[in-house]
């Protein structure tokens, strides 16, 4: 066990600092590096939620969703404006990676590559939020185009998984102001979704 | 759409949505006029946002995490039962286990049941997932222990990877501390289990890195079983490599489970700081965990209790947890100890392997089990004689045989010890009013001690202060400056005692050697008491010289249970230095005499209450100190091997007799008998002091004070001796350490005070003075202060003492000669003769003091010191 009392591994924080540093300045082999830790963090979620489906416990999904930043770049020994941020870009990279992910499960299940899994026939659930998820990230686009604020504030709320007055300080904006735009950007969003323009 | 009609939506929806029905449609009507895409728009848009709650208001990753649950749900458990994977026919789900679905089913080949894990799908997919999945098995296949789960296979079929394992029954640790409190025995037993575990999977090097309640069953036996070895890791040449891979860097078990709503607790909450942190983990990383398991068994709280993962987070990293004897106060001391260890943040601080913390709980567990069984004796049950029967800890024999596997020298690890503490023995007898009979062990154990020459014997008030402490041992030997550190517990019910003792390396906590003695009776509780302090005495100086061996060996008789008792109480309330303890140990003393007439201690315990009485004016002195004289007589004529008999007689020899040299000679055969018998000591210096043998003097006190470095008194005599020697330099450092010991101790304030008056420094030694008489206004300090005010021409301070003097006299005894000095002093030599002539030779005074110069030369002077001058004889 002595190899082990040795230095100390760098910080997963820093390295993943560096990593979503890489990806923001258009490093695509970071995002490739980055992806286990949302990976992980969305399966750490997934067996949550089926342990606690028999007794039908809900999770205070906001906390939770905290804890993704905070062990992934250690958020606690990064001050303010740099949290505000990395908070971005967690939230950019964790709407690439779950968009990802949702559309590679979409394609496996029409019938993918991968190695047939016969009892798995039933995943319907997962089928149905994948295609939403997608949706959500075409008009987002769409909302860029029109007011790119709004559609900053759904990516931090949502995929990102943000308090309010953490999106305004990652914006540089006013919570009121935060407020409004996230209340419109969804109601044009559920339009949008509901495709009855 | 442009920029601008954009705006103009936004504005009408946000002015619209602060309006409710009608006002907020006839709002838009006007706001819009004849632009109806415009009202459409806004209002399309206005009822889309009136959802209260939608999809979007929870965080995507929640959002497809649950619909991944909900699939497995869906799919997996129902369409499994009664399908065979492999060789295994699944028989129905048992549980959820951290990395997967767990069934019951049943081995067609070898016709038995078994638990079978089924790797999630969606986490099938994904390789990393898959490897750590193997991972495990491999781990734990590795491992072959009575309290691992075993694991039988590892295996894929039906395109599902699983493995089968040891099909066990009972619950898992977690559901057992929510059913209700655990009894200790069954805290240590599944303690010791699980060390038992992690010690063997250390020694392959693997590392557990997830212990948590939920990973531990209870059999239905009672037997704990570790499980869940899907996190764990590989050390040794390995470990680098690996760090680099970024999933090794993910901290991959936090699975949160939350029992309450809103309450987030988990496997965070058995992080060690370094997981917490993200930072390099060994062995000691599971030690930790299982503190914090034992922590909760223990208290069934969280040792790191927080709403927010982040919280206990930061928790684990920076915080304490609440005190266990706090939230369960009956838990036994040294498991909290051994808990406390565990759960240090440093890790180096921590123990430092399972083997370690698994051999302190055994001890404890012996220890429990020694107390438990004289319980059971003494509820009637068969009683077996067990004579000198020595029952030796197998931590005893692991340190023997590490030694011999190390080839350490076989007398090495407690041959160099030359200085060591008894702490207060514990009382396990569960009733606090046994207190005094624990602490007359813990005394006649230090006493017994001290009859080795070579070694430090940390004297009792010094080693009293650790009662009940929660200090490690490291920082209690350091504050006493010790290599080793006894500990023990007493239990005694009626005429029956046990006692076990270990003798601690305080640098690692490690038992260097334990013994428990067995049931004996209370009237053989000396030979017990001279027994035990041998064994460790030989244990920590080796090889004994003749005289240490006949000091021990001399023939201890037996005690009426009775008297010893009496006698035990006696010191106890000697002890306290109260005026009602004073009589109450009288009492008691003369109890113990009444029923056995030949108990030589008891005599020297009265004597001494004599002796303490006589010095403090409680009685009138010459009665007292002639009883005292009497008592230790006859003590001395039934034992003459008493060290604080002699002691005792040396001082009334010095005091009462003012024979040095009879002083001298008792003083030397106390130590003789016991060369750390530092009453003795201390009295030999205060002899020197007195003979002007200064430097001799302050070498035996520093001495004493090594001895019980803790102890005011002691520290400030120090300073009063370098202060009377001169050496006043030395006698402001000590004084100030002594204040750091005991900021209120008034006399050495005081003497701090004439220190810095020798050194000129007026103001600051007006201060400690003034310090000294806010905290006892002693007659002497007014009056002592009054002439520093004089000599200094503060008049009217001066003079302000002297009244308050005047006042006091009124209502207590103040001596004429404190206020005769302050007016000498100021000049004032008619009212100082005046006050002088008031004084009696028995009121101490002090005519050659130099505060009288000024009045020398006056022929009434002359007269007054023929009166006064001190008597050439004892003045009893």
């Amino acid at each position: 066990m002595s190899t082990a009392r040795g230095e100390p591994a760098p910080a997963p924080s820093s390295e993943v600092t560096r990593l979503l540093q890489a990806w923001s300045s258009g490093d695509q082999e970071a995002l490739q590096q980055l992806m286990p830790f949302v990976y992980n963090e969305l399966h750490r979620l997934a067996h949550h939620y089926m342990a606690a489906e028999k007794s039908a416990q809900t999770l205070q999904t906001t906390a939770l969703v905290h804890e993704v930043y905070l062990r992934l770049v250690g958020v606690r020994k990064v001050d303010w404006q740099n949290r505000a941020h990395f908070y971005g870009i967690c939230a950019r990279l964790m709407r690439r990676i779950l968009v990802d992910f949702a559309r590679s499960r979409n394609y496996q299940k029409r019938g993918g590559h991968f190695p047939h899994i016969e009892l798995a026939e039933a995943a319907t659930v997962s089928l149905a939020v994948g295609s939403e998820l997608l949706a959500v990230d075409e008009a987002l686009k769409e909302l860029a185009a029109l007011d790119a604020r709004k559609s900053a504030v759904v990516e931090l709320r949502f995929f990102g998984g943000l308090q309010v007055e953490e999106t305004a300080a990652a914006l540089g904006v006013s919570v009121e102001t935060v407020m409004r735009d996230w209340k419109l950007a969804k109601a044009w969003l559920l339009r949008e979704l509901s495709s009855e323009k | 759409m442009n920029a601008e009609r954009w705006q103009i939506i936004e504005t009408l929806y946000h002015s619209a949505s602060e309006l409710s029905g009608d006002q907020r449609n006839s709002f838009l009507r006007r706001a819009c006029g004849d632009d109806h895409k415009l009202f459409q728009e806004v209002e399309s848009l206005l009822s889309h946002g009136s959802t209260p709650q939608t999809f979007l208001d929870t965080p995507a990753i929640t959002v497809l995490a649950k619909a991944i649950a909900a699939d497995e749900h869906q799919s997996s458990a129902p369409l499994l039962e009664g399908k065979t994977i492999s060789h295994y026919r699944v028989l129905h789900a048992i549980g959820q286990g951290g990395m997967g679905v767990l069934y019951e089913a049943e081995d067609l080949k070898l016709r038995r049941h078994v638990a079978l894990k089924l790797l999630p799908q969606f986490l099938a997919r994904d390789p990393q997932a898959r490897a750590r999945f193997v991972r495990e098995a491999q781990a734990a296949s590795a491992l072959n222990h009575p309290n691992i789960c075993t694991v039988y296979e590892v295996g894929e079929g039906r395109g599902l990877h699983f493995i089968a394992i040891e099909l066990l029954e009972g619950e898992t640790l977690k559901e057992r501390i929510a059913r209700g409190p655990i009894n200790v025995s069954d805290i240590l037993r599944t303690a010791i289990e699980i060390c038992d575990a992690l010690e063997a999977a250390h020694a392959t090097g693997i590392i557990h890195r997830d212990i948590k309640p939920s990973n531990i069953i209870l059999t239905k036996r009672g037997t704990a079983k570790l499980l869940d070895f899907g996190i764990a890791k590989r050390v040794g040449t390995e470990v680098l490599e690996e760090t680099k891979s970024l999933s090794e860097l993910m901290p991959t078990h936090l699975d949160i489970r939350l029992t309450t709503p809103g309450t987030a607790i988990g496997t965070v909450a058995y992080m060690s700081p370094e997981q917490a942190s993200g930072g390099q983990i060994d062995a000691r990383s599971d030690l930790f965990s299982l503190g914090a398991v034992l922590y909760e068994m223990t208290t069934r709280k969280s040792p790191f209790p927080g709403n927010k993962i982040a919280d206990v987070l930061e928790a684990i990293q920076d915080r304490q947890p609440p005190p266990i004897e706090k939230l369960t106060p009956k838990t036994p001391s040294r498991l909290v100890r051994v808990i406390d260890r565990a759960l240090q943040k440093d890790c180096s601080l921590r123990y430092q392997s399972a083997t370690e913390m698994k051999a302190d709980l055994q001890v404890l567990g012996r220890r429990l089990e020694a107390a438990r069984t004289t319980r059971k004796t003494l509820m009637g049950l068969a009683l077996v004689a067990v004579g000198f029967s020595i029952v030796f800890f197998v931590s005893l024999r692991l340190v023997r045989f590490r030694q011999f596997v190390f080839g350490e020298p076989s007398h090495g690890v407690t041959r160099a010890i030359k200085s060591l503490a008894v702490l207060p023995l514990e009382n396990l007898t569960g009733d606090s009013s046994q207190e005094y009979f624990v602490d007359g062990m813990t005394d006649a154990l230090i006493t017994n001690l001290t009859k080795v020459s070579s070694l430090r014997v940390i004297s009792r008030t010094s080693a009293m202060h650790y009662k009940g402490t929660r200090k490690p041992l490291r920082e209690i030997a350091g504050e006493l400056n010790v290599a080793a550190v006894v500990e023990g517990a007493v239990f005694r019910s009626g005429d029956r005692v046990r006692i076990s003792a270990q003798l601690v390396d305080p640098t690692n906590d490690r038992n260097l050697w334990a013994r428990n003695y067995d049931e004996r009776e209370v009237r053989d509780v000396l030979q017990l008491q001279n027994e035990l302090a041998s064994a460790v005495a030989q244990e920590v100086a080796g090889r004994l010289t003749p005289d240490e061996e006949s000091r021990f060996s001399s023939k201890t008789r037996q005690v009426n249970p009775e008297a010893y008792e009496a006698y035990l109480k006696g010191e106890y309330f000697l002890d306290k230095w109260t005026v009602d303890g004073f009589a109450k140990a009288k009492d008691y003393f003369a109890q113990s005499i009444n029923l056995d007439p030949s108990y030589a201690d008891a005599y020297t315990g009265l004597a001494e209450y004599y002796a303490i009485v006589a010095f403090m004016d409680v009685v009138p002195p010459r009665e007292a100190w002639l009883k005292a004289e009497g008592l230790l007589a006859k003590a001395l004529k039934m034992d003459t091997n008493s060290s604080r008999a002699h002691t005792l007689l040396g001082m009334i020899k010095l005091q009462f007799r003012c024979d040095p040299a009879a002083a001298e000679k008792e003083l030397n055969l106390a130590l003789n008998l016991n060369p750390g018998d530092m009453h003795a000591l201390d009295l030999h210096s205060y002899y020197l002091l007195e003979l002007g043998r200064r430097d001799e003097a302050i070498t035996e006190k520093r001495s004493v004070l090594q001895h019980d470095p803790l102890r005011v008194i002691t520290n400030a005599e120090l300073g009063l001796y370098f202060l009377n020697s001169g050496r006043i330099d030395e006698a402001i450092l000590q004084l100030q350490k002594t204040l750091e010991l005991d900021p209120n101790y008034a006399a050495a304030h005081m003497r701090l005070g004439f220190a810095y008056e020798k050194k000129e420094q007026h103001r600051q030694a007006i201060t400690e003075m003034q310090k000294a008489i806010s905290l006892d206004r002693k007659p002497d300090r007014l009056a002592q202060l009054g002439e520093i005010y004089a000599r200094l021409g503060k008049r009217q301070e001066a003079l302000e003492m002297v009244r308050e003097l005047q006042q006091m006299s009124m209502q207590r005894y103040v001596s004429p000669t404190n206020i005769a000095l302050v007016y000498s002093r100021l000049g004032q030599n008619e009212a100082a003769i005046a006050w002088l002539q008031k004084a009696k030779p028995s009121d101490d005074p002090r005519i050659s003091d130099t505060g009288f110069d000024a009045l020398r030369l006056d022929p009434r002077f002359k007269t007054l010191e023929a009166r006064l001058k001190p008597d050439q004889s004892c003045p009893y």
